[in-house]
């Protein structure tokens, strides 16, 4: 751990020197690096991550440029106390917990519209909390682009926490593209805590990086609503870790999640998701589907949906499938005179279209379909 | 007869709650260990290969922890359980020897008609032992060895050393451990090359000293080109203390041939089910599992296909009823471990009365099995609010040619066809009933004509009393 990007230097230098950050830095140092003997981490290529290769943590004003829309309306503040001790046991989450270097609580005014538009391009590790508050009948469009400079390898992670209070709306679009050897960690975590407020979240992952995403929707008030799509292509030995949980809390909610991806080369792909119904969550409605297109022989896919339901008045269901492209598809193309490769390319851009198309933000839509296009062009 | 009659009938916990005061001939002390292993072997005269085999199995069940997921066992006191009884000394080798008071409780259970008229033969347990057996002529002639175990061990010993312990090895899980250390009854069958059983074999299996837990073991060989059904139903009487029973069943498919295995699990609601069961399915030879699980306090069965050759297929298709105080842990595990296999899981799964049903399962494909196909369907009825069902299928997948698909879905009954069949002079109770049973359908044709008559009058009897 000593020459990790997670050692006491780097630690002092982001938090300050007292006894309370020491006693913070001491528990994170007994935290358990992720092992493929955890549950969590079974089937994830995260335990054989070295960090001691990384890039510092750091953050310089180039490597980020964010625009905000009817900024009058958007509060921003700064959290900078540490806290007191771990709340979790996941190393990772633990480590944005310890080296963020910014803590940020973001509030949206009622009854205003906003969008936030934030393109990382990085040289430096950088790791980061932030909380939005979405009040009352407002609307929040948030969009995520993060990639890295050149040959750098970076740890990229990040917490993000939405509260949605009454009829608002948050529309959280991310699209990731590290290069192969940098990891990305993202926790999300949705709350709907108003009535009839609604999450729409997209991911897109076409990338070589080390990713895991969690995401957490917590349906805590009536007739709320969450959609979640996430598209990923991976390339050489990239592996995509997933996992999305849908908590029904409450009367008539609603939540439905895609997760569509294609595995080509060495990459591999692990999916956990969940749907918990709890007892007198009546009228709910759950749907969860994950399909993964394996297109080379060496590429591995796990998936782990599962459905704890406790009440009878739902309709709760989940599929998923794994299998390769569709050889009628691919003849059918073929016939019309275009060449193999071409076709695989039509056919896997079609089908992960499915999500893209559905990202309510136009540039958002045409930059991460023309990502997709080039990452499929590298053949 | 009614169904409030038919419910009168029995005990009102228990379905068939009957229990007569048999004293077991020898007991073994309470608690388990090097020596209550090697006396039973003692007893039994088996050979020393057998011996070394269950003390193996002792030592790995001493050290492996209980399964920390899952329903909980903590409750389970190894301490308190008697691991072997022998009911009576010999075997008989007709019905008129067997003692009357047995007779009466297979009587209750409706063995002798089903078997006259139906069946090849019947091996039924009483306690730990197989204390009657008959063999059709026809089978005898075909050379299909059907005995129980232990008489397995003694008349074919090459055979059962060949494969005893090859599917489900004596370290494998704590409980086939425990059952490795202390099995006795269960079946041993054996269908030579080319045979074809064409009615099915069955045994009925029956706890009855209090107690005492059950390790059948059973092992199945179909040789090449054979196909044959076995069947296998157990009942048990009513316990005041939990009971545990820790089955182990190999089957061994060899090329080219069927075995298909029926189970309707039935023990009474403070039983510990814990059964392990596994199959190797060589080239082109096909496994179906047929089980279902109506009664027990905590059921954990994932019956395993093991598909090792190219053109194997695997069926598993299951049923499971929880009803009050219930957990039924069950669902189905294969292994594409060769190119060109196949295999479907079906799972139906009811709750009611606060029962709660889960689905625990997995499909893995290793990286040199190519062109498999893989089918799962999970479906689940939460009959009442308080009743719950959780699904958790494993699907992992190391391979490009694959088509794998799992399609799960939880709901309750559809209001709608309610409403229909009460328009029709049906009464809520009948109509509710009759969805039930239409939901269990592909599992119920699946069954021999008579088990599925039982099944669908043990799941009318459980829905019993339950609208709302």
């Amino acid at each position: 751990m000593s020459n990790s990007i997670f050692s006491k230097v780097n630690f002092i230098k982001i938090n300050s020197d007292n006894e309370r950050s020491i006693k913070l830095f001491d528990e994170f140092s007994k935290c358990a690096f992720p092992s493929s003997t955890q549950e969590n981490y079974k089937f994830s290529k995260i335990p054989s991550i070295d960090f001691s290769s990384f890039s510092q943590i750091k953050k310089t004003s180039e490597d980020q440029q964010i625009d905000i829309t009817n900024k009058k309306e958007v509060k921003i503040s700064n959290n900078s106390q540490i806290s007191n001790s771990l709340t979790s046991y996941d190393f990772l989450s633990n480590a944005v917990d310890c080296f963020s270097l910014e803590n940020n609580n973001v509030e949206i005014n009622a009854d205003s519209n906003v969008s936030i538009v934030i393109k990382d391009k990085l040289s430096y590790s950088y790791l980061s909390k932030s909380t939005f508050i979405i009040r009352p009948n407002s609307n929040l469009t948030l969009i995520e682009y993060v990639s890295n400079a050149p040959n750098k390898k970076i740890f990229y992670g990040k917490k993000t926490k939405f509260l949605l209070e009454e009829d608002s709306q948050v529309n959280y679009i991310q699209i990731e593209n590290l290069d192969l050897g940098s990891v990305y960690y993202h926790d999300l975590d949705f709350q709907l805590n108003g009535q009839n407020s609604q999450s729409n979240s997209f991911q897109c992952h076409f990338a070589n990086s080390i990713s895991k995403v969690n995401i957490n929707h917590h349906l805590n008030a009536p007739a709320t609503q969450s959609i979640n799509k996430a598209a990923f292509l991976l390339d050489n030995s990239g592996h995509f870790d997933l996992e999305t949980n849908a908590f029904h809390h409450s009367i008539k909610t609603k939540s439905d999640i895609v997760v569509k991806g294609a595995l080509k080369n060495k990459s591999s792909s692990f999916y956990k998701g969940l749907i918990k119904i709890d007892k007198g969550a009546k009228g709910t409605d759950s749907f969860l589907q994950d399909r993964v297109i394996h297109l080379d022989k060496n590429v591995s896919s796990n998936s782990i949906p599962s459905l704890k339901i406790d009440e009878n008045d739902v309709r709760a269901s989940h599929g998923a499938t794994v299998s390769k492209l569709n050889e009628e598809s691919l003849f059918y193309i073929n016939s019309r005179g275009i060449d193999k490769t071409d076709a695989q390319r039509i056919v896997v851009e079609g089908y992960l279209n499915e999500v893209i198309n559905s990202i309510p933000d136009k540039t958002a839509l045409e930059f991460s379909s023309n990502l997709l296009k080039e990452k499929l062009q590298n053949k | 007869m009614d169904n409030t009659n038919l419910k009168n009938e029995f005990s009102t916990t228990y379905k068939y709650g009957f229990s007569d005061d048999l004293k077991p001939v020898f007991s073994s002390p309470k608690g388990l260990n090097e020596q209550v292993v090697t006396s039973i072997s003692k007893l039994k005269g088996e050979p020393d290969w057998m011996l070394k085999r269950r003390l193996e199995g002792f030592r790995s069940f001493v050290n492996k922890p209980l399964p920390n997921w899952g329903p909980d066992l903590s409750k389970i006191d190894f301490d308190q359980m008697s691991y072997y009884n022998k009911p009576s000394e010999n075997q008989f080798s007709s019905w008129e020897e067997v003692p009357q008071k047995m007779k009466n409780t297979f009587e209750k259970l409706g063995i002798p008609e089903a078997e006259r008229k139906f069946l090849a033969g019947v091996s039924s347990q009483y306690d730990s032992e197989v204390i009657y057996h008959s063999l059709k002529k026809q089978l005898e002639e075909k050379g299909v060895i059907f005995l129980d175990m232990d008489s397995g061990l003694r008349d074919y010993e090459s055979i059962v050393k060949k494969y005893f312990g090859t599917v489900v090895p004596a370290n494998d899980n704590k409980f086939a451990s425990l059952n490795t250390a202390c099995w006795s009854g269960g079946s041993f069958v054996y269908v030579p090359e080319g045979v074809s059983v064409d009615i099915p074999i069955q045994a009925y299996f029956r706890i009855n000293a209090k107690n005492s837990g059950q390790f059948e073991r059973t092992l199945i060989i179909a040789d090449k080109n054979s196909f044959v059904h076995y069947v296998e139903g157990c009942s048990a009487p009513i316990y005041s203390t939990d009971s545990l029973h820790a089955a182990v069943v190999e089957i061994i498919a060899l090329s080219g041939s069927r075995v298909r295995y029926t189970t309707i699990q039935n023990w009474s609601n403070d039983v510990y089910n814990l059964v392990t069961k596994r199959s190797k399915a060589y080239s082109n030879s096909t496994v179906e599992w047929i089980d279902g699980n109506i009664g027990s306090k905590v059921t954990q069965k994932y019956p395993c296909i093991m598909l090792m050759e190219s053109g194997a297929r695997g069926e598993v298709i299951s049923v499971a009823l929880a009803g009050k105080g219930q957990h039924q842990d069950a669902g189905a595990k294969i292994y594409h471990l060769a190119t060109n296999t196949s295999s479907s899981i079906i799972s139906k799964s009811i709750s009611l009365d606060g029962g709660k049903t889960t689905y625990r399962g997995l499909v893995n494909v290793l990286p040199n099995a190519t062109n498999v196909k893989s089918n799962v369907e999970c479906d689940a009825l939460i009959l009442d609010d308080i009743s719950s069902s959780d699904t958790i299928p494993y699907m992992n997948i190391a391979n490009e040619d694959v088509s794998m698909s799992h399609e799960a879905s939880v709901s309750k009954l559809d209001d709608e066809k309610l409403f229909y069949l009460q328009s029709r002079g049906f009464s809520e109770q009948q109509a509710r009933q009759m969805l039930v049973q239409g939901f269990i359908e592909p599992f119920t044709k699946n069954l021999p004509m008579e088990y599925a008559v039982e099944l669908n009058r043990l799941v009318e009897l459980e829905m019993e009393g339950s609208v709302g």
